[in-house]
């Protein structure tokens, strides 16, 4: 029994010892709460944390309200500009994200030092974050901040994860991802009874709906600016006349005037053009459109069978061929939304009407384009921007490509400044039609959402080449180089000395075999050389005289980016002068002839090239002779042919004295005889043929060069001719350092012509286009150029149509 | 005798938990809940002032104006308190300098008390909390900007 009673004592004495240390463990986990709790951890954690959610929406304020528009928000944008957002980097979100990270460093610091009582150490780590849930479409934040904009779904989003400890109080480890950002979603835009609606969601940080939009943050609609019932490219903001909050973000929004409705033809849907800005209370702005491309089709309308006469007045047709692979189009979009090619406004389908570009830098901009016309082969293709200005030049409005703009800057619809300047950004793309059958091609512009964008570097066979110290001052194609020659390279390497005249020197793309000899853009009058007792006349006296200056590399931080689908030589002058050494003329330019205005292009990816050209007679002139170009050939063809103008009269083969209709084709040798109408015919002859029209062209075995004229060029002509004068179809044959030229000129006057302004500065607007071609015999050499020239005719361009 | 043991044991276990529980309270845990209270209500007030942009429409809109505000931020604190805390707030804007330093500017011109800054020193019972604010509501010029605001709360019976 005695034992029984020790060991319920021993038993009662190990309960009371483990309820001790049950109490004592008690005691101790109560006491750190007390401590933790006296000295608020939680309330300094969320502290923290409140203000590096303050932070991150700062710098993401920052970010976008210099991507959308710096200017406006200069007061806050400027104040970052010592962290890196200066206003040329306004899109560069790049330089965001630095500036960004700058100033969380500095507000890190700010933070240690105010708490530094705690032993606060913190720091953020940079965590990706799938946006997908937010935007309907698959998009990730990867590096602290990121834009999505521009479409119906847009976002603003920072993301990290803060890491805390507060030393001094043991506490470690605290990990929080914070998430700040705005979220546009347009749900639904609609016209009716003299208002438009539109439906938003607007949601903020890890994606709660925002109610504060009124009453906070502010929202701002743009519709597109109409003027006599077309769409400028330029964006109004519109009269907003109610908002109503319907809960969990949506947002009903009325407003005035009421815009057309548009429908997708890609997807079917209707919509309202229209960009919607949002901005919360912490100047956190996302911006957001009804849509995110814009349709439409390239018709060609050159016809599948062409048809000519022969000079016994027999007409033929001429079947182009099926495979039709330099058949592509440089064609120009302007942000005023406006379609060009050449130096002409495309016509487009009455039913389409294309809305204008979001409010946003060129950089974003791209452009699809199918090859067999399906939706199937869209593609994304080679986009070029282009600084445009409508100059008034002399008695005429002229649109002319003044350089290629930075990349990041806004795309500005049509700018009219009150001096009455206007101003207009183009994006040039390539439509190809390589196959006969292929009569429509879909064209899609799109935009890249992401405000990380950069300008796409596409590859391009064609360059400057500008070096004064090795007399380089040449376009390359791969089939071609063109000398300018002008003030600043007096001289044609190999050839003659200009003295300053402005013309072209066409060379093989290697540059060894010497130049092909200029190509004379334009000359009036001659020389008469006095040598002992021999008369020696110099042609094409009086020539422009400037300079050209060649666009082929963008503006600003991208200036090392090449144009990747055309170089310009722009040649403005009111001067000519003489070519020849003994001229008093000679590098000696006088005014009070004509001014010139061209423009040469040198296009990636085609064979042909075009010279628009406008010229101004600023007084009457009398002299012998006005030639509209001249382009030698270094002896390399033996055949040309040209089309003529209009009915005429000259010699057939044989010496038939015939009359023949406009569109004959006149085919002959560089050799003997020479059955011209005009000139001498023998020897070295310089010889002429009646009735000159939309083309010339002359060739080899291998290969061909023509230039085709557009119905500006004939229209000139036959005014010369209805004048009383003779415009001919030349060539010469001899000449020049080579000896041999085989030349191809065309006259707006072969012998003495008084030029009255009133009668030709009207009509002196035309272009040429020069064309290599592959020639498919000898004898039929200039099929290879007439399957394409119809192209380079007004009657024939592009039309725009609705898919 | 199995009585003597059971009234034995049962002594030394009721012993035992007493002796714990004796032991076991809390030393000044009153006057650690009384104080960490006033770090509390003075995060918790920092903190509200924050979500309301208070600091924005009254200290930098002061500032800015140059219109004395240091009033109006403690009526603001005032009306926000119980009547029987006293209050000292300072403010400060913190300039980044190129080369990475910080430097502290005190904005507030006057004192933003209910009581003489002096005496709270003599108060045994307050509590003073560092907040930072970074000002991200409207005027954009001053969005960005990072506040430094020192209270001091103090029970003044």
């Amino acid at each position: 029994m005695a034992v029984r009673g020790q060991i319920l004592a021993i038993t009662a004495i190990m309960i009371a010892i483990v309820l001790m240390g049950i109490i004592v463990s008690v005691y101790e986990a109560h006491v750190f709460f007390l401590k933790t709790r006296s000295v608020v951890v939680r309330e300094v954690i969320g502290s923290i944390t409140a203000d590096f959610e303050r932070a991150m929406a700062t710098v993401l304020a920052v970010a976008t309200r210099g991507y959308f528009n710096y200017t406006r928000f200069y007061d806050l944008c400027s104040r970052f500009s010592g962290l890196g957002l200066t206003f040329l980097e306004r899109h560069n979100f790049t330089v965001a994200r630095i500036m960004a990270y700058n100033y969380l460093q500095y507000w890190r610091t700010a933070v240690v030092e105010a708490y530094s009582g705690y032993g606060v150490q913190v720091d953020f780590e940079i965590e990706e974050l799938d946006l997908a849930p937010y935007l309907g479409r698959s998009r990730r934040l990867e590096n602290l901040v990121a834009g999505y904009w521009y479409y119906s779904s847009s976002c603003s989003v920072a993301h990290a994860r803060l890491k805390l400890n507060l030393t001094a109080l043991g506490f470690y480890g605290w990990e929080s991802p914070v998430t700040v950002g705005l979220f546009l979603r347009i749900l639904e835009s609609k016209s009716g009874e003299g208002y438009t609606i539109l439906k938003i969601e607007v949601r903020a940080d890890a994606g709660e709906p925002y109610p504060l939009l009124v009453t906070r943050g502010w929202i701002e609609v743009y519709y597109p600016e109409e003027q006599d019932g077309e769409w400028t490219g330029r964006w109004t903001k519109a009269n907003i006349t109610d908002v109503t909050y319907k809960g969990n973000g949506v947002y009903l929004i009325k407003l005035k005037p009421e815009v057309a409705q548009l429908t997708d033809p890609l997807t079917g849907n209707t919509y309202v053009p229209l960009l919607v800005v949002v901005s919360d209370h912490r100047g956190i702005l996302v911006e957001a459109l009804t849509y995110n491309h814009i349709v439409f089709k390239v018709r060609k309308r050159v016809p599948d069978i062409l048809t000519y006469y022969t000079e016994f007045g027999e007409q033929k047709t001429l079947q182009r061929p099926f495979n039709t692979p330099y058949e592509v189009y440089t064609l120009e979009f302007g942000s005023n939304l406006k379609f060009y090619w050449l130096d002409m406004e495309l016509p487009v389908d009455p039913n389409l009407r294309v809305p204008p570009l979001p409010f946003m830098p060129i950089k974003q901009l791209l452009i699809n384009v199918s090859r067999d016309g399906t939706t199937s082969t869209l593609i994304e293709r080679p986009v070029q921007y282009e600084n445009w200005t409508l100059k008034h030049w002399h008695d005429r409005d002229v649109w002319v490509p003044y350089g290629l703009p930075d990349p990041t800057i806004d795309i500005r619809p049509l700018v009219v400044t009150p001096g009455g300047q206007v101003f207009a950004i183009r994006f040039v793309f390539q439509v190809p039609f390589p196959r006969r059958d292929i009569k429509e091609q879909y064209v899609v512009i799109w935009w890249n959402d992401s405000l990380d964008a950069v300008p796409k570097v596409w590859g391009t066979s064609i360059r400057y080449e500008y070096d004064p110290s090795h007399h380089l001052k040449d376009l390359v194609h791969p089939e071609l180089r063109i000398e300018l020659v002008d003030t600043e390279h007096t001289e044609i390497r190999s050839y003659d000395d200009y003295g300053g005249v402005a013309a072209l020197a066409l060379r093989e793309p290697e540059d060894v075999w010497g130049p092909s000899g200029p190509w004379n853009i334009h000359g009036f009058g001659y020389l008469e050389v006095r040598i002992g007792r021999d008369r020696i006349y110099k042609l094409n006296r009086f020539r422009p005289y400037g300079k050209w200056t060649v666009y082929s590399h963008y503006l600003g931080k991208y200036s090392w980016m090449q144009a990747p689908i055309r170089i310009f030589a722009v040649l403005d002058t009111d001067y000519v002068a003489s070519v020849y050494e003994e001229d008093s003329y000679f590098g000696n330019p006088i005014t009070g002839y004509y001014s010139t205005l061209a423009i040469l292009e040198v296009i990636n990816g085609t064979r042909y090239i075009p010279l628009i050209m406008h010229v101004y007679w600023q007084k009457n002139r009398y002299n012998y002779s006005y030639w509209l170009y001249s382009l030698m050939g270094a002896g390399v063809p033996t055949d040309f042919a040209y089309m003529t103008g209009w009915d005429d009269w000259g010699f057939a083969p044989g010496w038939w004295w015939r009359e023949f209709s406009e569109e004959t084709v006149r085919k002959r040798s560089y050799s003997y005889p020479c059955p011209a109408e005009r000139g001498e015919c023998w020897r070295c002859y310089h010889t002429g043929f009646n009735s000159p029209g939309l083309w010339v062209a002359h060739w080899c075995s291998t290969i061909g060069k023509g230039v085709i004229g557009n119905e500006n060029l004939v229209a000139l002509l036959r005014k010369s001719k209805d004048l009383g004068y003779e415009p001919m179809f030349y060539v010469t044959r001899c000449g020049g350092p080579t000896g041999i030229q085989n030349s191809l000129e065309v006259k707006l006057a072969d012998g003495f012509i008084t030029v009255e302004r009133e009668e030709f500065n009207p009509l002196l607007n035309y272009w040429l286009v020069l064309m290599l071609f592959d020639p498919p015999s000898v004898s039929e050499g200039w099929k290879g150029l007439y399957y394409y020239a119809p192209m380079f005719w007004k009657a024939y361009a592009p039309e725009i149509v609705s898919p | 005798m199995r009585l003597i043991e059971l009234l034995l044991a049962s002594t030394i276990v009721a012993a035992a938990v007493s002796f714990a529980l004796f032991f076991t309270r809390p030393v000044r845990s009153i006057y650690i809940r009384e104080t960490s209270d006033l770090r509390r209500l003075a995060y918790n007030l920092l903190n509200d002032f924050a979500l309301a942009g208070v600091y924005e429409e009254i200290i930098v809109k002061g500032n800015l104006s140059g219109e004395p505000w240091e009033d109006e931020m403690k009526l603001m604190l005032s009306v926000s308190l119980p009547p029987e805390v006293v209050f000292v707030m300072d403010v400060y804007e913190v300039k980044f300098r190129p080369g990475g330093g910080l430097q502290k500017v005190k904005l507030n011109t006057k004192p933003i008390s209910n009581i003489d800054p002096a005496k709270m020193d003599l108060i045994e019972e307050a509590e003073s909390v560092t907040y930072t604010y970074v000002c991200v509501h409207d005027p954009d010029r001053t969005r960005g900007t990072v506040l430094v605001i020192t209270l001091t709360l103090g029970f003044g019976g």
